[in-house]
């Protein structure tokens, strides 16, 4: 074998190792951090000694700026050639820019010699005192010159020539570090993402959460935490998450959960969360399954949002309409109390006056022991009639929760003519009743439902005030609507609606009444709404107009 | 007290015309336990029917009846030639009541509930007019 030819194979071995190794030192410090400026700096330190050169520098072309400019990222160099700091920008003249395009479009590297460059590179050459120069733009994205890095090693100390395999090292390093870039400016876009989304989470008090049943290990993001009253956690989070539900709500939860694995799709459910400083909170859950393929749940994922605001909310407004029905309804009877009193008064005064006449039996000289009898006989009936006035009375101003239970409507129906009956005789009308007989029951609150339909037969008195008294007639029908459950009709004999009444009739406020408060078709409305009802102005078919709603029957019941 | 018929019967027969089944029954009850005889109508309208104002020495009649109102019913007695001494009764003494029995001839009139004193005291002042 011929001396050389060894010598020179183990040179090239040598080589070789120094690139391997110096690949390896690269890759290093590269991977030692994240943090895009100490990497850098890392690893041009190992460029430097990599090379033994006196200068690394890492720039980017930036088009951003006018002119084009060569924005330095990081530089490391030995004492005497430390040149521009980074974060300066070198503006490019027409011939450096000229340069420019070619060193960024095309896959170098390329050397230069001080005294052999084109003058617009040796004037930056001459500007840090570099007799030689390798220089490369990794082409990272293909056929973008915007993206790529631009890498210079420069040797200030003497014009070195740079070797085949010095080249071709500096180009692997080249490649590795845009590698390394691209990745961080990624790693960058998705942290400054997520930022974002946890901002825009702590903004809308939601978050997501994920959970694996195998290892009951939950991962959340902060705002989750947050809202779930745990810690935040830097892996999953074992259990624990359980006792911060409220203790009234557990039950909830598992049904919430239990629906989530039974279901096939996406479920929701919502408990009340004690956070470590005693506060509650109402949290809203929406969750998804993943399952393998045999169906075993793998994971599930969800959100879960803060409606604690939403709730009180919606509380503080079924306050309000109940109140409000609450003032309705004793305005309404304030507008039939003299009715009503008279109503109280017929079996008091019956009372008072069978007690009288009991005590002149008893005074006789001979007691009527039987008239006594028949007498007391007869307070008892009208006593019981009075309380019966009385509680009529009481449960139309009752201020309870509403109630939905069981309702028989045709009851209601006479009970609510019972107690209107002085008023709609006072003023001369009416009434009809056609009631189907065997209605199911509807299911509904009685104080409710009867308001509505105190405040249609009162809108029916009042909308045949200006009618002839002998043709005041008010019909009241009720039948079984298969749809929409039983439907109760309230028909006068007025002068009727015209098109832009019936269309406006009900709105708050909107009123035909001198005095009316417009409000009593306006509260109809919403509380049959509440009821999953529906009130309407029928088209009337004769004289006067129709209001109709229905009250849902009881699911499951038969028809 | 004395319950001589100003027509010279035996008893003096009282009238009492009332919707309200209970107030009616009572008062014939009160009535008849006052020495009175005493014939209930339902109705203005019954009473007018039913009864020839001949046998009737007195009336009792509620102001707010269904269909003619107590008040209407003596104006048609009056009209017909035959008044009766009244007595209205009330079951609510309300403006309104009161602007309808000043259309008539000043009327006694009493509000339930009201005690046998006070009926007496009426029928007292009626009979005797």
């Amino acid at each position: 074998m011929d001396g050389t030819t060894e010598k020179q194979t183990d040179e090239e071995r040598k080589a070789h190792l120094y690139a391997l190794e110096s690949m390896e030192r690269v890759s290093q410090a590269i991977q030692a951090t994240d943090d895009l400026e100490p990497m850098l700096d890392h690893v041009l330190d190992a460029v430097l000694e990599i090379f033994g050169c006196d200068r690394a520098v890492l720039g980017t072309w930036s088009d951003d700026l006018e002119p084009t400019s060569l924005v330095i990222l990081a530089k490391r160099a030995r004492p005497g050639f430390a040149g521009d700091s980074p974060g300066v920008a070198h503006a490019a003249d027409s011939s450096l820019a000229a340069m420019a395009r070619v060193l960024r479009t095309t896959d170098g590297p390329f050397q230069f010699l001080l005294e052999s460059a084109p003058t617009a590179v040796a004037q930056v050459m001459a500007r840090f005192r570099a007799q030689s120069v390798l220089t490369m733009t990794a082409p990272s994205e293909v056929g973008d010159p915007k993206t790529g890095y631009h890498v210079t090693i420069a040797q200030g100390s003497y014009p070195r020539v740079w070797t085949e395999l010095e080249v071709r090292l500096f180009q692997q390093i080249g490649r590795r570090l845009d590698d390394a870039l691209h990745r961080i400016s990624v790693l960058r876009v998705l942290r400054e993402s997520e930022a974002r989304l946890e901002e825009a989470q702590r903004v809308a008090h939601v978050g997501h959460w994920e959970f694996d049943p195998d290892t009951d290990g939950l991962i959340c993001s902060a705002e989750a935490y947050r809202i779930l009253g745990l810690e935040p956690q830097r892996g999953p989070l074992i259990g624990g998450f359980r006792e911060r539900v409220h203790p009234e709500d557990r039950l909830a939860r598992e049904r919430g959960i239990h629906n989530l694995y039974a279901g096939a799709s996406a479920t929701e459910w919502e408990y009340r969360v004690v956070r470590p400083s005693g506060e509650v909170r109402v949290v809203h859950l929406r969750g998804n399954v993943t399952r393998d393929d045999s169906g075993r749940p793998r994971r599930t994922f969800g959100t879960v949002q803060d409606v604690t605001e939403q709730r009180l909310a919606e509380a503080a407004l079924r306050n309000a309409q109940r109140e409000l029905a609450h003032v309705a309804r004793v305005s309404t009877m304030a507008e039939i109390g003299s009715s009503i009193a008279h109503e109280v008064n017929q079996p008091l005064a019956a009372i008072v006056m069978n007690a009288n006449a009991s005590l002149r039996w008893l005074d006789a000289r001979l007691p009527d022991l039987g008239e006594v009898r028949k007498a007391v006989q007869a307070i008892l009936g009208d006593a019981h009639r009075a309380s019966q006035v009385v509680e009529r009375i009481r449960t139309l101003v009752r201020r309870d929760a509403p109630d939905a239970k069981p309702l028989n409507v045709n009851e209601l129906i006479e009970d609510t003519l019972a107690l209107l009956r002085v008023e709609l005789a006072r003023n001369e009308i009416s009434v009809q009743t056609e009631l189907t007989a065997e209605l199911p029951e509807a299911v509904g609150d009685r104080v409710q439902v009867q308001q509505v339909l105190v405040n249609l037969i009162l809108n029916a008195r009042d909308a045949m005030e200006s009618v002839p008294k002998t043709a005041r007639l008010l019909t009241i029908r009720t039948r079984l609507d298969q749809a929409e459950g039983v439907a109760i009709e309230v028909r006068d004999s007025g002068k009727g609606l015209d098109p832009e009444q019936a269309d406006r009739l009900f709105e708050p406020f909107y009123s035909t009444k001198p005095g009316g408060l417009g409000m009593g078709l306006a509260i109809s409305r919403s509380i049959v709404k509440a009821h999953r009802g529906r009130l309407w102005a029928a088209p009337s078919d004769g004289p006067g107009a129709t209001l109709i709603f229905t009250v849902p029957v009881a699911a499951g019941r038969p028809e | 007290m004395t319950a001589r018929s100003p027509r010279g019967s035996t008893r003096t027969t009282i009238a009492v015309v009332d919707d309200d089944a209970g107030v009616r029954n009572a008062l014939h009850t009160l009535l008849r336990s006052m020495g009175f005889e005493a014939v209930t109508f339902g109705s203005a309208e019954a009473f007018l029917a039913e009864r020839s104002c001949e046998d009737i020495d007195c009336l009792i009649v509620d102001l707010h009846l269904p269909g003619m109102n107590g008040v209407a019913l003596v104006q048609e007695l009056a009209d017909c030639g035959t008044p009766l001494p009244t007595i209205l009764i009330t079951a609510h003494a309300d403006p309104d009541s009161l602007k309808l029995i000043r259309q008539i001839a000043p009327t006694p009139h009493l509000t339930k509930p009201f005690s046998d004193a006070e009926l007496s005291e009426a029928l007292r002042c009626v009979l005797s007019a």
